[in-house]
């Protein structure tokens, strides 16, 4: 069952894999915690991104820094570690936000494109794109929508899960998810409604159908 | 399947049409489509940039590892000591395994090819080395292949997708994109002490030859020197098992070009590979990690 032409998405979870890293990285195994990161990093820069696209890496590199000493004690499954890593993040970006209140919480050019300068930068900086744009897409949603549905999309937490971090019921969390994937249905209807067709989604959307 | 809730103006976004696209599942609605294909790009892969900060996260972790007891292990600064002039993979495989002084044959048994662990075996007769090798043999092991991947990706040829040791790097990795940043990272021993061996950049013209010794420079552990003095006697096999069409655009690419970024320090001889592919696959097979 292939999705999207991707195998392996960003939040594909592997229990086993993760049950046996984060043993070993509790024992101090720096592959192990490399794993971990290279898993988990990603998925905590684009929660970012939508929350707070300004300060995503530093937000993330703090959010590390804080959950190192507690790593040992740490119990649970890999919904359970992003979890815990998103609220560790939430913290800090409140922290970030008071010490710096000096821009809003709006769209901004998120700081992942720095360097596209690669031998196969084209097809690359396109699927970066797309992933930007989605991204900045869901930041339009009202911030609390934003936030739950980019726990569900992006860190690939279940509802349950999305419940504990943001402090609401279950039955909220999937109403308001489901009330903001139709919302992003609707807007990306009427992009591509429109004679532009600007988006890079738009194109991936094309070519599947082509 | 029907839905209460279902209406006409959630243009056939049911619950359980949201639910399943969350779920990664294919779209069964037109209207579907473009929300998938959003889910899909928020959920693409992680590229190099945005793993661009492993070397230094991995620096933390072993900072905030503060276990009295363990064996300082000079190895653990053996970095990359080989000069590739052959550029025979079993050989780098194999010493760099030998130069991270941390593996027994048997350590190794389940991740080298199986050439590869044949000549391991032959060349692994020296008694284990004596240092301790970590808390887990995945940490040594995988760094013995990394260290393999990067000398092979410094003399400038690809390492075949296909071949057992990289699809072992490519699950361990998370992804055949993150092998290069995960390897990267991993061998960036400390922030301080990065005297990395200079590596022979030039590429291999011609097969190597049946005398074809690599040249191992620096030789922490006796088991190196073994490998030294024996690596002539089966230079040819495994290497087929990393590259057979040497150049060919098999590998994507994209991570092993990041790879200098991702250490925050490129070294010398760090340049990226000039022939990689321009154009990678569309659709490259992640076989390795898949669950469909």
């Amino acid at each position: 069952m292939p999705r999207f032409g991707r195998d392996v998405t960003l939040v594909t979870v592997d229990g086993d894999q993760f049950a046996a890293d984060l043993s070993a990285a509790q024992a101090g195994d720096d592959a192990a915690f490399l794993r971990l990161w290279l898993q988990t990093h990603p998925v905590l820069l684009r929660f970012l991104a939508v929350r707070a696209p300004d300060v995503a890496e530093d937000v993330a590199s703090e959010t590390w820094l804080a959950a190192l000493p507690q790593l040992k004690d740490f119990e649970g499954t890999e919904g359970g570690f992003r979890g815990w890593l998103v609220t560790i993040a939430r913290h800090k970006l409140v922290d970030v936000r008071r010490r710096s209140a000096r821009r809003p919480e709006v769209l901004g050019a998120t700081p992942m494109t720095e360097e596209p300068r690669v031998p196969d930068a084209a097809e690359l900086a396109a699927e970066r794109q797309a992933t930007e744009d989605a991204l900045r897409l869901i930041a339009t949603l009202p911030t609390d929508v934003a936030e739950m549905v980019a726990l569900r999309v992006v860190v690939g937490l279940d509802v349950g899960e999305v419940a504990a971090v943001v402090g609401k019921r279950p039955g909220t969390v999937r109403v308001a998810v489901h009330r903001g994937l139709r919302r992003l249905a609707a807007t990306l209807a009427e992009q591509h409604a429109d004679a532009g067709v600007t988006l890079e989604l738009a194109s991936t959307i094309q070519g599947r159908h082509d | 399947m029907t839905d209460p809730t279902y209406r006409p103006d959630d243009l056939g976004l049911d619950p359980w049409t949201l639910e399943s696209l969350l779920d990664g599942a294919e779209p069964t609605v037109d209207a579907a489509a473009p929300l998938a294909a959003l889910i899909a790009s928020a959920r693409r892969p992680a590229d190099a940039v945005e793993l661009r900060g492993a070397a230094d996260a991995l620096a933390a972790f072993r900072e905030s590892v503060t276990q009295p007891g363990t064996v300082e292990e000079p190895t653990r600064r053996t970095t990359m000591l080989l000069t590739l002039t052959r550029s025979k993979l079993v050989l780098c495989a194999t010493a760099g395994a030998l130069t991270m002084g941390a593996a027994s044959a048997a350590a190794y048994s389940n991740v080298l090819p199986d050439p590869m662990q044949s000549v391991a075996h032959q060349l692994i007769k020296a008694p284990a080395p004596s240092h301790a090798v970590g808390p887990d043999a995945t940490g040594p092991a995988a760094k013995g292949l990394c260290t393999a991947y990067l000398a092979h990706e410094k003399s400038g040829a690809s390492p075949s997708e296909s071949s057992v040791a990289f699809r072992n790097l490519a699950t361990a990795a998370g992804g055949q994109d993150n092998v290069a940043t995960y390897c990267a990272a991993l061998l960036t021993p400390t922030p301080s002490s990065t005297e990395t061996t200079e590596s022979a950049t030039q590429s291999p013209t011609t097969s190597a030859t049946e005398d074809g010794t690599s040249e191992v420079t620096t030789e922490p552990t006796a088991p190196a020197e073994q490998a030294k003095g024996q690596s002539t006697t089966h230079p040819g096999q495994g290497a087929a098992q990393w590259t057979e069409h040497g150049r060919t655009a098999t590998f994507p690419g994209k991570g092993a070009s990041h790879w200098p970024k991702a250490t925050g320090k490129p070294g010398k001889g760090h340049t990226a590979p000039t022939t990689a592919p321009t154009t990678a696959p569309t659709t490259s097979p992640q076989d390795a990690g898949s669950n469909g």
